[in-house]
């Protein structure tokens, strides 16, 4: 399957979440902030597909010393759908295989019309609390 | 507890608290020192000292290129808290650095309400409320 292939709806897509936004104490336990996108987020969110790579396999490029605090959220690309996202391929030959954005939520994107993508980001968080599939090894 | 985040909020009190609390205001050697609070902040005070811990954040905190947040975001933090705890509004059940140098306050009570206080540049917040069946709620603080 080649990498610039479209996403399917049947398809499901990884997204790294650092520790600091899990809390399983919480009826939410991701914070929505795991999906908010950066400067770095200029063309979408990250992603990875999940039909070419496992979950730890996110993590190769994440500094050595930091990859222990990260847990992987498995998200439906049909569900991300449902919430008006789309997942576009943008394979890099720098880090992981399988990258690809959410443009919806790039930095830009975002920042335009904040009010609305907060919401959505809680129901991201909602979405991820029930599908953590990687978790660092105590 | 909505109805405690709904409560005006002035620039003027948010200051005073923010001065009380951190020392905002003292000399500038003073402000290179460590960041810390000189009274005990009672039920909200997990939620200060994790404010607190994010000043020995560095950026790339996450290995992924996330900014820290500034000693005058923390600041604003902290007294925002501070005048928080003087109206009676229950802790945060979680307080987080954002990745873009936000802080930002979480409360998750039982009857499903989600809300969020993201303080997003010093003396400046948006304030996040989503009640089940009814749409969402955002307005910024200070309110006047």
């Amino acid at each position: 399957m080649d990498e610039f292939e479209r996403a399917g709806d049947d398809e499901f897509v990884y997204r790294r979440i650092h520790q600091n936004y899990i809390d399983a104490r919480l009826a939410i336990p991701v914070q929505p902030a795991a999906f908010r996108p950066t400067e770095h987020d200029t063309t979408g969110l990250s992603v990875f597909r999940g039909c070419f790579v496992a979950p730890a396999d996110t993590l190769a490029d994440v500094d050595a010393d930091k990859v222990q605090r990260y847990c992987v959220a498995r998200l439906a690309v049909r569900a991300l759908r449902e919430l008006g996202l789309s997942v576009v391929p943008e394979p890099t030959k720098q880090g992981p295989r399988g990258h690809a954005v959410i443009p919806e939520l790039s930095r830009p994107a975002y920042l335009a019309d904040k009010g609305r993508w907060k919401q959505v980001l809680v129901q991201l968080a909602t979405l991820a609390s029930a599908d953590i599939v990687y978790q660092p090894s105590a | 507890m909505t109805a405690l985040l709904e409560a005006p909020v002035r620039t003027s009190d948010w200051q005073h608290e923010a001065g009380q609390r951190n020392g905002n205001g003292a000399p500038l050697d003073q402000r290179h020192r460590e960041l810390k609070t000189v009274e005990d902040a009672g039920p909200w005070e997990p939620a200060v000292q994790a404010i607190l811990a994010m000043q020995h954040l560095g950026d790339d905190w996450d290995g992924l290129g996330a900014k820290a947040p500034s000693r005058e975001l923390l600041e604003s933090a902290i007294g925002l808290a501070f005048l928080s705890l003087e109206r009676g509004t229950p802790p945060p059940d979680r307080v987080v650095p954002g990745l873009d140098g936000v802080v930002i306050f979480e409360w998750q009570p039982a009857d499903g309400t989600y809300t969020e206080v993201e303080i997003d540049r010093p003396f400046h917040a948006e304030v996040m409320v989503i009640e089940p069946g009814r749409p969402a709620r955002q307005w910024t603080l200070p309110t006047e």
